[in-house]
């Protein structure tokens, strides 16, 4: 499966980069582009980053450069890195980068978020090794949840939420926690959604905030107040 | 490590423009404490001609290989556990707390142990196997003790601990019996070890083998490394029946290496039996006893173990004076977080100096299983049960065999600090 990446993504990165050619031609970007693609291709992990590093500093740097990096730094073994590049990408993205984000998450044990990217992936239709790969990779999550979590999985992701800096992340795993919070039973909804929806809204992301938020101002909890008036400053 | 990235540079036709470039990603990496990353973009940045760079990566490399969890995990798979420390202090990761949480466990210090496993339980890559470790670490410390409660159904009580066996035992009654049992253990230096085990056994009817048996143990260990050499005395006193049974002195001399995955060890003991009662005083004796064990540790849930042993035992009737040879082979198995189930096959075959009826030197052919469960109720709690079965065979008829036993009962455990 791993090659089958390998060969997809160079495909789709020299398209990219004959795309890439309308670039000014004082700018170097597109060298050290075709450079980390090749040193990705070589298997030059590190290499690769170096040159997308440089390309990520360029004014021109293509936005769809998540594609590129996020790859390379799940091959690094930088997961939590290469999480930060998927999410925080602008560009929409195709199936491939999709397919790395979720064994990204699963990774970095993020299960439910990896089942949820991989059932997406194979309902809107994937090639035959990549949907056998998403299979075992749903199977395998389930399997982990056959029974009941225990509390203290969602305790972990919370505690971890609540101890990263970067709110992308923070939000990434508040977010693991809320859904394994609902499988576990554990009745933390309102708490692990207010603290999610306080990432969201340092990121700018007011679509995924507001529903979280909702509810909690409509009740009768702790954030009740502070969340409607979060809600109402909400462009 | 980066000794790979610390060869001689090939430089290349100088481009100052370019090596700046590189020279800035290396030097955002160098801040970020992005070694190898910081070596990669450094290198490009000499090969175009930066000699900013050249330094650089000339002060990089002095400080040394840039050691990694990885590194830190497969020396403690070897048992390089000072190594395997000093690393893991340099890495702020919850991995790296888990790995130091391990280590203090195996110091028996439980208090470090379980600050660190309380860092690392915050990871959720981490947290189940923190939670089972920290439950160890309420366990463990430079003191620490077991309490054992229970009742056992025993076939063939008159199989005495320690004593070879007597015509008695080929006509066994059953009788049940409570149990109580309490080890302790201090080790008030990492290199000595004091221990003692007292096993109280109450039967339902058959009184007269009421036993009440004590082992002092003092111990010098040498656990500082891969290599584990342990040198132990214990004594032994045991009453059964009311009476003075068994006063026993043992000496052992032990040692172990730790390989990545596999451990391996040998052992020798020359123990002294000096039965109290007139009864067993043809008992009295000598025993000295060898092993080679190894254990391969086949998955981070299942262990296996074997072992083959022997030993000569002199008595004062040559008739129990043997040469015995055997293997044992076992697993131990953690299928649950909380449950720990153990197993063990094994047999010997015992050549004796003593002739039977027919005139020839008396053998006897053994064989014996085991199985248990343990379930952590608690930290402190345990659920405990087993089963054993055992069976001989001689060419004497009287010391043919078999035994069953099925225990059950609760532990608590406690250790610190």
């Amino acid at each position: 499966m791993r090659a089958l990446c390998v060969a997809v993504l160079i495909g789709l990165c020299a398209t990219a980069y004959g795309q890439g050619g309308a670039a000014p031609a004082s700018s170097t970007t597109p060298r050290h582009l075709l450079a980390g693609v090749k040193a990705f291709k070589a298997q030059h992990y590190e290499e690769a980053l170096v040159e997308l590093r440089i390309v990520a500093r360029a004014a021109d740097a293509p936005d769809d450069l998540a594609f590129y990096l996020g790859p390379t730094l799940y091959k690094l073994g930088r997961y939590q890195d290469a999480l930060g590049v998927f999410l925080g990408s602008k560009a929409s993205r195709d199936t491939l980068t999709e397919f790395y984000l979720a064994q990204t998450y699963y990774r970095l044990a993020l299960y439910r978020s990896a089942r949820a990217v991989f059932v997406d992936l194979r309902t809107r239709g994937l090639g035959p090794a990549l949907d056998a790969a998403a299979g075992e990779y749903v199977a395998e999550i389930d399997r982990g949840y056959a029974r009941r979590p225990a509390p203290v999985v969602v305790e972990a992701y919370v505690a971890q939420g609540l101890a990263l800096s970067d709110a992308r992340l923070a939000a990434a795993y508040l977010d693991e926690g809320r859904q394994v919070d609902e499988l576990a039973g554990t009745h933390r909804a309102e708490e692990i959604g207010w603290q999610l929806a306080q990432r969201y809204v340092a990121l700018g992301d007011s679509a995924r905030a507001r529903p979280i938020l909702e509810p909690i101002a409509a009740g009768h909890g702790a954030h009740a107040a502070e969340a409607a008036d979060m809600l109402a400053k909400l462009p | 490590m980066i000794a790979d990235l610390c060869t001689p540079v090939v430089p290349s036709a100088p481009d100052a423009a370019e090596a700046a470039e590189y020279a800035r990603t290396a030097d955002d990496a160098r801040t970020a404490g992005d070694t190898r990353i910081a070596l990669v973009a450094y290198r490009k940045a000499a090969e175009l001609g930066d000699e900013h760079a050249v330094v650089a990566i000339r002060e990089l490399c002095a400080l040394g290989s840039a050691l990694t969890l990885d590194d830190a995990v497969a020396l403690f798979k070897r048992g390089e556990l000072d190594k395997a420390d000093a690393i893991l202090a340099t890495l702020d990761t919850p991995g790296a707390s888990f790995f130091r949480g391990a280590i203090a466990l195996r110091r028996h210090d439980g208090t470090h142990a379980e600050a660190y496993l309380r860092v690392a339980e915050r990871d959720p890559a981490y947290a189940g196997a923190s939670q089972t470790l920290l439950r160890i670490a309420r366990r463990t410390g430079k003191l620490e003790g077991v309490a054992f409660i229970g009742g056992e159904v025993d076939t063939n009580p008159h199989l005495l601990p320690d004593t070879p066996p007597t015509g008695d035992t080929a006509t066994p009654a059953t009788d049940g019996n409570g149990q109580l049992a309490v080890t302790t253990a201090a080790r008030p230096w990492a290199w000595l070890a004091l221990r003692d085990a007292l096993v109280w056994r109450k039967q339902a009817t058959q009184s007269d083998l009421d036993y009440l048996g004590n082992t002092a143990s003092l111990a010098v260990e040498d656990d500082r490394g891969p290599d584990h050499v342990v040198i132990r005395y214990d004594f032994d006193d045991d009453v059964l029946g009311g009476e003075m049974y068994l006063i026993a002195h043992r000496a052992t001399l032990g040692y172990r290496r730790d390989l990545a995955g596999w451990d391996v060890g040998a052992s020798y003991s020359f123990r002294v039996r000096d039965f109290q009662r007139a009864t067993e005083a043809t008992f009295d004796g000598d025993v000295h006893s060898a092993e080679v064990t190894s254990t391969v540790h086949a998955s981070p849930t299942l262990d296996v173990d074997s072992k083959m042993f022997g030993w000569r035992e002199t008595t004062e009737d040559p008739l129990f004076t043997n040469w015995t040879v055997g293997a044992q082979l076992g697993v131990r198995v953690r299928p649950r977080d909380r449950v720990r189930i153990g197993a063990t096959l094994g047999s010997w075959a015992g050549f004796y100096d003593g002739l039977d009826p027919n005139g020839d030197a008396r053998h006897d052919y053994h064989a014996d299983a085991s199985g248990e469960v343990e379930l952590d109720l608690d930290d402190n709690v345990l659920a405990l049960a087993a089963v054993t079965a055992m069976v001989n065979r001689s060419t004497i008829a009287d010391f043919d065999y078999w035994k069953l036993v099925a225990r059950i009962g609760l532990a608590f455990a406690i250790g610190g600090p």
